[in-house]
């Protein structure tokens, strides 16, 4: 499916609102989530695993919001500084038995054929490349924000779905 | 996170009933981030909240894939609907009374 791209100025200011709200709920802060600004449309979130024996691991996910708002953020995990996406078997990918309505491809095939990362549920833009979701599934502008994205990535990063980072972290900093 | 104590920001779903009568119940909405306060008499049942909820704050139907949990545990909250809050805590239910409200997810 070609989603159609929003106005940068518009999508950009929709972006900031809604993670702004978000934050001053205070529940990142409590689930312990920060923050990177990259530019207008683009912003890290950091987000650490939980598995049923305590912490473990912590994400970096890309949210670039060029379709946001009628769509949903493109999301991405990516390695600390450099925000690159991880090769197959990285560190910086969780290793899950995700439920069914998650995936996490690393090198996905889209229709297009490029290949790239791709986070699989409808509340990720790239999603909708290759999927048409149950319209109670699906993306709804003025029903979900990006804290809907947020919060599905943190069910998904806990437990009992989260087994923890393909390696201890620190191994491969 | 910061609870509301001003029992004007809990909407009251039994103004009649005594103060020390009520319990408070706080829905996230994890589509979009809201929080909703809810007030009702300890004998109501979760159905009344959950009604209210529906029809007042999510507006729409419920549908098969809607999810209602307890923040604390994750425990289903729909299939108590038909208990009265004083039941539900009584039998050591999620006694913050913090629930999460997740609508359907496509995906894998």
């Amino acid at each position: 499916m070609d989603l159609a791209r929003v106005d940068p100025d518009v999508a950009a200011a929709a972006f900031a609102a809604d993670l702004d709200a978000l934050w001053r709920t205070g529940r990142p802060e409590q689930r312990r989530w920060s923050r990177t600004h990259l530019d207008r449309l683009t912003e890290i979130v950091h987000m650490p695993g939980r598995t049923s024996d305590g912490p473990a691991g912590l994400y970096h996910l890309r949210l670039y919001a060029s379709h946001y708002g009628p769509h949903p953020v493109k999301v991405t995990f990516v390695e600390p500084e450099t925000w690159a996406e991880p090769p197959e078997g990285s560190v910086w990918l969780p290793r899950l038995e995700p439920p069914n309505w998650f995936g996490l491809h690393v090198a996905y095939k889209y229709p297009d054929g490029h290949i790239a990362q791709l986070v699989c549920f409808s509340h990720s833009l790239d999603y909708y490349a290759d999927h048409n979701p149950e319209p109670s599934q699906a993306w709804q502008q003025g029903t979900h924000t990006v804290a809907a994205t947020l919060n599905r990535l943190y069910e998904v990063l806990g437990p009992p779905y989260h087994k923890g980072p393909n390696l201890p972290q620190e191994r491969q900093e | 996170m910061t609870q509301p104590t001003d029992v004007e920001t809990f909407e009251d779903l039994d103004p009649d009933a005594p103060e020390q009568e009520k319990v408070k119940v706080t829905v996230f909405n994890e589509e979009d981030g809201d929080e909703y306060h809810l007030r009702a008499r300890i004998t109501a049942g979760l159905k009344k909240v959950i009604d209210r909820l529906y029809d007042h704050k999510l507006r729409r139907e419920r549908r098969p894939d809607d999810r209602l949990t307890c923040e604390q545990g994750g425990e289903d909250i729909f299939q108590f609907e038909d208990l009265t809050f004083e039941h539900y805590l009584a039998e050591g239910h999620c006694p913050k009374l913090e629930w999460l409200f997740v609508g359907g997810t496509g995906g894998a």
